[in-house]
């Protein structure tokens, strides 16, 4: 079994990390990046553009440029989260099929998670250019609350980007791993993680190497981005103030101020007065050109985002009262995200924790450290750990009224199980149907629907009078079973609920193809497939240099011109294969050389 | 330097300047080709371009005109007809009245060069249509072949008629469309210049349109010029056209570029311009490339960010500058430029011959 990597795969950033001489390494790509923006974009002559080249062009070709995809993975085209989604992104998204939700991309219509492979193939192609040999295992991060259709579309990305996704685990778990690796640690900690695009805050125990989420929430609307967001608005506004003209309606100029907008926000966590200089952003009548020019002070930073920072800690407060605890029973914070890097959120973070925040973990690194240990241990078995997750949403049954009745609570750890009874609601009521839903709300309709059942046969009573047990069980794979049980008649139906991510067994396969050939051409080659060439070609050299002697041998023999026809076809397809060909043509054309040489050299030496 | 090697280089130098739009310093090198070559053709032509296209040359002032193309040179040409033919000799002389065709005589063919061999007998001739504001091409009498439209060649004099004379051919054509006439039997003779005469339009005067004849065939009636040939033609009267297609041969393809640029400005639709753009474009992109060289190498910026206030660039290259990163490589930078590749690749060749960027350590 190969080398296992680690990958963050983050809305606004990813990160690839793996285990290199039992310590952990995050892996840079060739510019020397650690982090690489999760952005795919397609420019106007159809080329494909993953990370920091898709960013830098973000908002000049916005419309065929993918952010945030990690919002959209595996969610119902219907659903609330993507039509708030329709709304805020430029990107065309449209229903695919089943339900699920399709990108459309210059003409061509790509699954989310198609779109994440792009961006996991891209993370797979830095391990490999690394480590010079082949990465095909995976472990990949994903939020807490991830539903189990979340979960299962991320896998599916893995696999369309060639990767064996090993394990999916908690994006929280995995920045305790790194937090805890090396040490003999037991306590509770939370892990506040505001990224660019989310915040997550999550409660985590580490006892005996056990690693339990004990509470987890956030907003996957708040994030790094609405920081740079407030100072691009006012860069905006002030040139509007100083020269009369929009900055927004300039998809070149705001490009420019977008990203200098997050370079001063970053420079504001070490500095306290930053210089934003922009010459020649716009022209202007008379062939004068303008430039902004502006200062930020860090205290002006802080004021324009305070809130921001206030609505993270009001998330805190939420869930630490959901589940029961105060700040005296946090131990330690971790930091994660690149976002804490801010002064503010690391004083008010300290404040509101009665203690500063944890330096053990780096903020962008440290979820896909922890994802690299975890990998390492799958396959090597020397690290004893054990993670327990806990049920991010609370699960349950529609009632009568259109009510959502709550059976398992969320942050319930897994594996577990729960019932309840329920009664008919109608004078001979003979059949019930059970709705299986995962949410908050107490209204059925704003929570997610997971599967039904009918449960038949029912003996007929007047309303109130049949009992009917409704059973919970989420096995330790996360799979939920659901049963219901007349408990008079003993009459039972139940349904399995699978995770799926709204694409069927023959599209993955087909997207899977269809990327994995893409990639061979469009990116570098893997290390393995590059010697496979090379290795035709000297056979194939050996093979010609070889063959005026032996077609001299034949002449006079009986096995005559077949042979020679045959060599020489074989050496005019590996010609062909050793340029365009893909791994398994490849390896059966070395095959056919191999063959051929060991045929000329029996020939030889008869001769 | 040889004196035709210098005439090449001024007329060359003068091309660029008026791609520079120094048109006044193109002026200077054009008079100093005739200097040394007064009867140089492409530095008339040259001249008369630019008058005509400032409005100085006033065509219908013969003086004026001659004077202001030969300005430092008057004493050398009989300006009185402000048209000029080559004699024998191949001395450039001003065409006087007498030498003028009558306006009955079956010659009246616009073509005047040389007017002492004009033809007597029989001649196949073309002519404007009746507007006498508008050019007339002809085909040389008897010409063996049919002379190339537009190329001017260098030892042609282009000729500008006054409305008045165009007036005259415009009823010796008509008189001519009506007789059968017959080619000449010594057609060297009656025409030795196979090169096409051009007459260039009054300032005023729309877009110049050009009528051609077989020149070998009898004409028995003289129908109508086709459009789509005016069209064809149009371009290459025009010696900026000219001036474009010889500095792309001579492998100066930026000036061509500048010159082409200015055909298309005044004829968008010119399809002939169009192309040599295209085949220019391509040259210069060619060169970009080359000098830009492995599209996988990363630029850096080798300018401080306070200091590119001082340049002089245009939004689009402050944009595709600031691009440059030490991260992204030239390919990658191409690619999110939103821009087409031509200006890309141009845009990055002038940082890398600026200084503005660089590659390597």
């Amino acid at each position: 079994m190969g080398r296992v990597i680690g990958i963050d795969l983050g809305t606004t950033n990813s990160c690839v990390a793996a285990l290199e001489q039992g310590q952990p390494l995050v892996i840079p790509s060739r510019g020397g990046q650690k982090i690489m923006p999760s952005i795919v974009a397609f420019t106007g002559d159809g080329k494909r553009l993953v990370g920091h080249a898709a960013k830098r062009q973000a908002v000049t070709n916005s419309m065929h440029t993918v952010y945030a995809a990690k919002r959209l993975i595996g969610r119902k085209f219907e659903s609330a989260a993507i039509q708030r989604m329709r709304e805020r992104v430029p990107y065309p998204i449209v229903e695919g099929p089943h339900d699920d939700v399709r990108i459309e991309l210059r003409g061509q219509v790509y699954s989310v998670a198609e779109i994440s492979a792009f961006i996991l193939s891209e993370m797979r192609r830095v391990a490999e250019d690394h480590f010079g040999s082949s990465c095909s295992e995976a472990v990949i991060t994903v939020p807490a609350y991830f539903n189990d259709g979340q979960r299962q579309a991320t896998k599916d990305a893995g696999n369309i980007a060639g990767l064996d996704v090993l394990r999916i685990i908690n994006e929280p778990t995995a920045a305790v791993l790194a937090y805890g690796f090396g040490k003999d640690v037991e306590r509770r900690v939370a892990v506040f993680d505001l990224g660019g695009g989310t915040f997550d805050i999550s409660i985590l125990e580490i006892g005996q190497s056990v690693f339990e989420v004990v509470a987890t929430a956030g907003d996957t609307f708040l994030g790094g981005e609405d920081f740079d967001l407030r100072i691009i608005d006012w860069l905006v506004e002030g040139f509007r103030d100083e020269h009369g003209v929009d900055l927004r309606e300039e998809p070149m100029a705001l490009q420019r101020v977008k990203e200098a907008a997050e370079r001063s926000k970053c420079e504001l966590s070490t500095v306290n007065e930053t210089e934003i200089h922009l010459p020649f952003l716009l022209g202007a009548e008379g062939g004068q050109a303008l430039h902004l020019q502006r200062t930020l002070a860090r205290a002006q930073l802080e004021e324009l985002t305070a809130d921001l920072v206030d609505r993270t800690l009001e998330i805190v407060v939420r869930t630490m009262d959901e589940a029961g605890m105060s700040k005296d029973h946090i131990e330690d914070v971790l930091l994660v995200g690149g976002q804490t890097r801010m002064p503010l959120v690391q004083e008010r973070v300290a404040d509101h924790f009665g203690r500063p925040a944890s330096k053990g973990v780096h903020p962008d690194e440290a979820v896909a450290v922890g994802a690299a240990i975890h990998g390492a241990n799958l396959v090597s078995q020397t690290l004893d750990m054990l993670l327990l997750d806990v049920t991010p949403h609370s699960l349950g049954i529609m009632i009568h009224g259109g009510y959502f009745s709550k059976i398992i609570p969320k942050n319930t750890t897994v594996p577990t199980s729960a019932s309840h009874v329920f009664t008919t609601v109608q004078d001979d009521q003979v059949q019930v149907r059970i709705s299986v839903m995962q949410g908050e709300s107490d209204h059925a309709e704003d929570n997610e629907l997971l599967g039904e059942f009918v449960l038949g046969d029912l003996r007929p009573a007047p309303r109130g009078e049949v009992e009917i047990l409704v059973n919970f069980e989420i096995s330790a794979d996360g799979i939920v079973g659901v049963s219901a049980k007349d408990l008079v008649t003993g009459q039972q139906q139940s349904v399995k609920v699978t995770a799926s991510s709204g694409l069927t067994r023959d599209e993955l396969e087909e997207m899977a193809e269809r990327h994995g050939g893409a990639d061979g051409l469009a990116e570098v080659e893997n290390p393995e497939v590059q010697a496979l060439r090379n290795q035709i070609r000297d056979l194939a050299q050996q093979v010609e240099a070889e063959l005026p002697r032996v077609r001299e041998v034949l002449a006079a023999s009986a096995l005559g011109d077949d042979v020679l026809a045959k060599s020489t076809d074989i050496l005019a397809q590996a010609g062909d294969v050793v340029e365009q060909g893909d791994r398994p043509s490849l390896e059966e054309t070395r095959t056919s050389l191999e063959r051929v040489r060991s045929m000329f050299q029996g020939i030889l030496a008869r001769g | 330097m040889s004196p035709d090697d210098r005439v090449r280089s001024l007329l060359e130098e003068g091309l660029f300047c008026l791609g520079l739009s120094k048109e006044d310093e193109a002026l200077d090198r054009w008079r100093a080709v005739l200097e040394i070559e007064p009867d140089n053709g492409r530095a008339r032509e040259y001249i008369n371009f630019v008058l005509e296209q400032r409005g100085e040359l006033v065509v219908t002032e013969p003086e004026a005109a001659a004077a202001a193309v030969v300005a430092d040179t008057p004493e050398r040409l009989d300006v009185s007809s402000g048209v000029f033919r080559r004699t024998e000799s191949g001395e450039l002389v001003a065409v006087t009245a007498q030498d003028l065709p009558p306006a009955d005589g079956a010659p009246a063919t616009g073509v005047v060069e040389p007017a002492e061999e004009t033809p007597s007998g029989p001649v196949e001739a073309t002519a404007a249509e009746a507007a006498p504001a508008e050019p007339v091409e002809a085909a040389a009498t008897g010409s063996a072949s049919t002379p190339e439209h537009g190329r001017i060649s260098g030892d042609t004099a282009p000729i500008f008629l006054p409305a008045e004379m165009l007036e005259d051919i415009a009823l010796a054509e008509a008189t001519v469309s009506e007789t059968e006439v017959e080619p000449t039997a010594q057609p060297a003779a009656v025409a030795p210049a196979p090169e096409p005469v051009e007459e260039l339009p009054a300032p005023a005067a729309p877009p110049p349109e050009l009528v051609q004849a077989p020149a070998a065939e009898p004409v028995e009636t003289l129908p109508p010029p086709a459009a789509p040939a005016m069209d064809e033609a149009a371009p290459e009267e025009n010696p900026l056209f000219q001036g474009a297609l010889d500095l792309f041969e001579a492998g100066e393809y930026s000036e061509a570029l500048s010159l082409i640029e200015r055909v298309l400005a005044a004829e968008p639709d010119d399809q002939e311009a169009d192309a040599l753009r295209e085949r220019v474009r391509e040259a210069l992109l060619g060169q970009y490339k080359a000098r830009i060289g492995a599209l996988s190498e990363t630029p850096r910026v080798d300018v401080p960010d306070g200091d590119l206030v001082w340049l002089n660039l245009d939004p689009r290259a402050a944009f595709l500058l600031s691009r440059v990163d030490g991260i992204l490589t030239f390919e990658e930078i191409i690619d999110l430029s939103n821009l087409d590749a031509f200006t890309a690749n141009k845009l990055l060749h002038d940082f890398l011959q600026e200084g503005l960027i660089s590659v390597g350590d």
